[in-house]
Formats: C-alpha cells, sequence, structure tokens
C-alpha cells in the first residue's frame, strides 16, 4: 500500500471489521468488585489504618498463640526464680545480691505501700538465707519472673488475651443489643419511640463509670459462688467470674450509644422507596429489619463497633487496676499494672510491661477504627 | 429560657432519683451484707451491728430511711472506719485534695487544648498542625492513666526529676496534673482546630480581614466566640472525665484524695462509703453538666428556646 503521509488518501485497515479480541479492548469497564473487595481495596490504601490491622494480628498472635511457645504457665511459681529482671539468670542475680548486700536497706527506703503487697524485700531476704537448689538449663525469662516466681511475658500474653477477649466479645454483645433495640425504636416510631429513647436518654445522663464500678462490686460475690458451685459454669466459658461479671457490666450499659447510631440510620433509611417495595412485596417487620435495613447501616455499624473495642479493653483495664474484675492468680493487663505500682522504684519494667501493652492494643484498635471509617463510608472523609 | 431551665432541673433530679435508687438496690443486693466476711464478729455482734446501722429492717423502709437522710444532706456512717466517721466527715475532708488537682487540671486541659488546637488551625497542613494532630491522636488512643504510668517511670523512676508519692510540694502537682489532663487537652485540641477552620473559612471574617483588622485580633474577637462553643458542650463530661480519674491517678501517685479512698473502700466493702461516694460524685457530674447547659444557653442565644 503506498503510504504518503502528507496524501489525504486514507487508510482502508481503518475500515476493516474489529475482530473480538479488539471489541473486548474496547468496552472500557472495570472489574466489578462487592461492597466488601471494595471496602478492603480502599482500607488497602490507608496506611494507618493498615499498620493498626497488621498491628492486631500481631497482637492477637502474641496474646493467643504466644503462651504454646513458652514452657511456663500463667500461674506457675518456679522455686529461686523470683524477681529476676528481664533475661536474667538466678545466678546472675544471686551473683548481683552478694555483691549488693544491702539490697533490704534499699528496697526499704523507697518503701512504696508495702502494707498491702507481698513484702518483696522480705521474700528476697528468706530465699539467700536458704539457698534454694536451682536448675542449671531453663527456658530464659525474656521479660523476667515477678515475686512469686512467675514468668512475666507468660503473664503478660495472658494479660492481653483477657484484654482482647473482652474488648472483642463485649463489643459484639453491645452491637447486637444495641443495634436491635435502636433498629427497632427507629422502625416502629412513634409512642414506642419515644418511650424507648426516653430509657436511653436517661442511661445516657448516668455517669457510666460510677455504675460500672458498683456493678463489678455487687456481682463479684456472686459470681464467684455461682462459679465455686456448679463446674459445669467454668467448663462451659473457661472465662471465670470476674470476665462474665464484666460482660454483663458492659451489657447493661454500653449499647447506648449504638442503639443511638443506628435509630438515627433507620429513621434515614425507612422513609426511602426500597423499603417501600419491599414492604408491598409482603415482608414483614423482622424481614425488613435484618435484610434490608441492618445490612444497609452496616458501614457506622462496623465503625462504632471498631471504636467500642478499645474503649472496653479501657474499661476492663481500669477495672482491674482498681482491684475489681480479673481475680488472681489470672492476670489481666491491669492487675499486672495494678500489681507492678507497688514495687515500682525496684522492678519499672514489669509496670512498662502491661502499660505499653495496653497502649499498642488500644491504639491498634483505634488506627484501624479510624482507617475502617474512612474506607467503608469515603463520603464520611474530612 | 425559664421552661428551658425548668425541664432541664426537672431531667437532672429525675436522673439523680434513678441513680441513688440503683445505688442503693444493688449496694443491698449483695448476699450476707458488709459484715458478712467479718470472721471475727460473732453472730450476736452482727445482729447488734444490724441493728446499729439499721439493717435488720424491710428494705424497703431502709430505703425511705436513706432518702430521707439523703435530703438532709446525710449520707450515713461509714462502716471500715473504727471511729465511726460519717461519710460526709470523710468526704469533707478528702474532696478539696482531689478537687484542687482537679481544677487543675481542668484549668491545664483547657489552656494546653486552646493553644494547640487554635496553632493548629491558623498553621492549616504545616508541620505544627501535622505534630499536634500526631500528638492528639496518641493522646486519645492512649489512656489517661497508661499515659500517667509512663510518665511516672520516665520521670519519677528512670530520670529521677520528680517526686511522685503523695502532695508535698507544688512540684509534686505536675505529674498528676498532666496525667489527668492530656487526653482532654488533646480532645480539645481536635475540637478547636477543627471548629476553628470552620470558623475561619466564614465570610464575616474575610470581611473582617479585608476592613484591616490584626490577625490575633480577629481570632480572639471574632473566630473564638464561636469556635469556642463546643468546648462548653465537652466541659460537662470532662468534668466527669477528671472525676473519675482521679480514681486511678490518686493510685498511681498516692494522693491521699477522695478517689483513693474510693477505691480502698471498694476493697474492705464499706458499703456505706461506697454509695456516698457514688452519689456525691453523681450529684456533682449532673449538677455540672446541667451548670453547663445553662452556660451554653446564655453564651450562644440561637439555642435558648428549644
Amino acid at each position: 500500500m503506498n503510504k504518503n503521509p502528507f496524501s489525504f488518501q486514507i487508510d482502508p485497515s481503518m475500515f476493516e471489521p474489529a475482530d473480538a479480541e479488539e471489541k473486548k479492548e474496547l468496552i472500557v469497564s472495570r472489574k466489578s468488585f462487592s461492597f466488601w473487595q471494595d471496602v478492603w481495596r480502599r482500607l488497602r490504601k490507608n496506611p494507618t489504618g493498615m499498620a493498626g490491622l497488621v498491628l492486631i494480628i500481631l497482637l492477637m498472635f502474641f496474646a493467643f498463640a504466644g503462651p504454646l511457645f513458652i514452657p511456663y504457665k500463667y500461674d506457675e511459681q518456679v522455686r529461686g526464680h523470683e524477681n529476676l529482671s528481664p533475661m536474667q539468670t538466678p545466678q546472675e542475680r544471686a551473683k548481683e545480691k552478694e555483691a549488693r548486700p544491702k539490697v533490704k536497706n534499699r528496697s526499704a527506703e523507697f518503701a512504696y505501700d508495702f502494707a498491702t503487697s507481698p513484702s518483696t524485700a522480705e521474700t528476697e531476704v528468706s530465699e539467700t538465707g536458704e539457698r534454694p537448689e536451682i536448675q542449671e538449663d531453663f527456658f530464659p525469662h525474656v521479660f523476667g519472673t515477678d515475686s512469686l516466681g512467675r514468668d512475666n511475658l507468660v503473664r503478660l500474653m495472658y494479660g492481653s488475651r483477657i484484654s482482647l477477649t473482652v474488648g472483642i466479645v463485649a463489643s459484639i454483645i453491645i452491637l447486637i443489643i444495641g443495634s436491635t433495640y435502636g433498629a427497632f425504636s427507629g422502625f416502629v416510631g412513634g409512642k414506642t419511640d419515644n418511650v424507648m429513647m426516653r430509657v436511653i436518654e436517661l442511661l445516657y445522663a448516668v455517669p457510666d463509670i460510677l455504675i460500672v464500678i458498683l456493678l463489678s462490686i455487687v456481682l463479684k460475690e456472686p459470681m464467684a459462688q455461682l462459679f465455686a458451685r456448679s463446674t459445669l459454669m467454668s467448663k462451659l466459658t473457661g472465662i471465670g467470674p470476674g470476665l462474665l461479671s464484666m460482660f454483663i457490666t458492659f451489657t447493661l450499659l454500653y449499647w447506648v450509644g449504638m442503639a443511638r447510631i443506628v435509630r438515627g440510620q433507620v429513621l434515614q433509611l425507612k422513609e426511602q422507596e426500597f423499603i417501600l417495595a419491599a414492604q408491598a412485596l409482603g415482608a414483614n417487620s423482622s424481614r425488613v429489619i435484618f435484610k434490608h435495613l441492618i445490612p444497609n447501616c452496616i458501614g457506622p455499624i462496623i465503625v462504632t463497633t471498631m471504636f467500642q473495642i478499645p474503649t472496653a479493653i479501657f474499661v476492663e483495664s481500669f477495672l482491674s487496676f482498681i482491684g475489681l474484675g480479673i481475680s488472681a492468680p489470672m492476670a489481666s493487663l491491669g492487675s499486672l499494672a495494678n500489681d507492678a505500682l507497688t514495687g515500682i522504684q525496684t522492678y519499672p519494667y514489669m509496670l512498662a510491661q502491661p502499660a505499653i501493652m495496653i497502649a499498642l492494643i488500644i491504639l491498634s484498635f483505634n488506627l484501624l477504627g479510624d482507617g475502617l471509617r474512612d474506607s467503608l463510608d469515603p463520603r464520611m472523609k474530612k | 429560657m425559664a421552661a428551658f431551665l425548668f425541664k432541664r432541673v426537672l431531667s437532672s433530679i429525675a436522673t439523680l432519683f434513678i441513680i441513688i435508687t440503683i445505688t442503693f438496690f444493688l449496694m443491698h443486693s449483695i448476699p450476707g451484707g458488709p459484715f458478712a466476711t467479718n470472721e471475727k464478729l460473732s453472730q450476736s455482734v452482727i445482729k447488734a451491728m444490724e441493728v446499729k446501722y439499721g439493717l435488720d429492717k424491710p428494705l424497703i423502709q431502709q430505703y425511705g430511711v436513706y432518702l430521707k437522710n439523703l435530703i438532709r444532706g446525710d449520707l450515713g456512717l461509714s462502716i471500715a472506719s473504727k471511729e465511726g466517721k460519717t461519710v460526709n466527715y470523710i468526704i469533707k475532708t478528702k474532696f478539696p485534695v482531689s478537687a484542687r488537682l482537679g481544677g487543675l487540671a481542668i484549668m491545664l486541659a483547657l489552656l494546653l487544648g486552646l493553644l494547640m488546637g487554635s496553632f493548629a488551625a491558623l498553621q492549616h497542613e504545616k508541620f505544627v498542625d501535622r505534630l499536634v494532630m500526631f500528638i492528639s491522636t496518641l493522646g486519645i488512643a492512649v489512656p489517661g492513666f497508661i499515659m500517667g504510668m509512663l510518665l511516672l517511670l520516665l520521670f519519677g523512676v528512670s530520670l529521677r526529676w520528680l517526686n511522685f508519692i503523695g502532695l508535698n510540694s507544688p512540684l509534686d502537682y505536675i505529674l498528676p496534673t498532666f496525667t489527668l489532663a492530656f487526653y482532654p487537652a488533646c480532645f480539645i485540641a481536635r475540637l478547636i482546630r477543627s471548629s476553628l477552620l470552620d470558623v475561619l473559612g466564614q465570610d464575616y471574617i474575610r470581611t473582617a480581614r479585608a476592613k484591616g483588622i490584626k490577625g490575633y485580633s480577629i481570632l480572639i474577637k471574632h473566630a473564638m466566640r464561636n469556635a469556642i462553643l463546643p468546648v462548653v458542650t465537652y466541659l460537662g463530661p470532662l468534668i466527669a472525665y477528671v472525676l473519675v480519674g482521679s480514681f486511678v491517678v490518686e493510685r498511681i501517685f498516692s494522693i491521699p484524695g477522695l478517689g483513693l479512698f474510693f477505691v480502698q473502700s471498694i476493697t474492705s466493702r464499706d458499703y456505706p462509703l461506697i454509695m456516698g461516694t457514688t452519689i456525691f460524685l453523681a450529684v456533682l457530674i449532673i449538677f455540672m453538666n446541667l451548670v453547663v447547659d445553662i452556660i451554653y444557653g446564655i453564651i450562644d442565644p440561637r439555642i435558648k428556646v428549644k
């Protein structure tokens, strides 16, 4: 074919029929994503959200799988291994003590509320007197041990496990109760809604932490008795009385915020045409609520739940810290911190470990929550 | 305004009544009563004690008596204290310590929050803004008492700059006040930043600028007046936060205030004291919320009639 770039001669090849391949290329479309794929795609682009997610996965692994790799149990007291600092062996500790015979005076000088704690100073002295036989080879105490010779790392893992469990389970309970209540209230409307919202307003005005503290005090005894009486209970739940009463307090008080959000969403949604269409097709109320309304407000629900988890973890550690909640020998991060406070001058790392752990857990859930908020509803982004 | 006030006061009283009722029946539903765990006491002594504290009467009657005493401002006797101190006396002696600390913390939170927030808004998208947002995200994510422990470890134990037991010199106030104030300060900074950004974009600010008014004068006289409104609404929760936060902060720093005493009364099962303190704090929180609402009505005339 004669091709002169400056001629007006038309290239006949441009008029050949397109083959299947070419046709395909012409259809401009991107692969269709489902809602969740879309969310995941947006979340992956969000660095802080992803950092939160990765951190949460690591923490989960640390808390739930971690104890499998450590040959100690959370309540196992190794004789002769008391008060080791991180990675220290008992031999080193004994040497250190001989080099510094004034240990007792030193800790007495900085006496810090020793009356309420097993006095660390006294145990040390009796230990040096007896000099119990010490195994030569043992698994290193990476994070040291406490005054009873329990491995800090394992206790930290169990503590994180408790905190994560409380956070996630409590948030799921809150999610179920809150969204059902809110959806019902918003959906029915009218007088019922009015009454139900009054209840919420009242609960909202109550200073929640105070009531949570009261409830934990009240529930502590009966729960312990309940667990002592039936072995079934402890086997069934495997969580102990402290955790169960914690869940009860959460369910009683913290569903309010969730209910408000879901109600607001439902009020907006129920005026829309697709609900009318569903009703016209004969869907009953529960079908409309569970199949149409709740899936449509899933975004705010998930985000609220995500932010509920750190709140629950915070409240749990707060309660354990002031002496409510988990009972010994089980450890939670809050109770670990509380125990460590008594020996803070001599063993500051024992306070630092649970404190940093709580901070990490709460931070990671907050980061993921932020990321999810942006990716579930990009319009909400400022 | 009068109708709003009336309605608001009424609902506060209703909330208060509910809290008192819940508290009373919760505390009295504990099996065994307050003397049950004390093994040293014989049956007859327990009987006598129950008569003394009125615990032998039917529950409803006890409730009536408690309410009647409450109206007169009498919170009853503390059981654990051996000298038979009244709960009122304990609150009167312990609360000023907590109140001083809390007041300082609230002032610090407001000051820090306002400063950080307005600097961030004025330097929007610049380094200061990024820094403030970073700090405040961290401050909101990390619970106050964890922050307190970390501060304690850093400045008290490692560096030994500050003493961290008790409140004996003015310097001792630094750590606990900062611990209490950090979270609210971060929260206020975020509030102020976003509302100030919103306000600074409005036309009347541009008008003011066009008239040649100086930058800081615009900020303080024109922008702040509107931007500060969300902070006023936050004052109620802030006060509640500081009161409850005192439980842990006083425990961490061994401050002999009401918070520490409350935590101790939990372990010693001193029910009248627990009840009294709870009700006292609840009254305080609800009253402060009421005051804040009224102040809000005065500051922002737009919401007066509702």
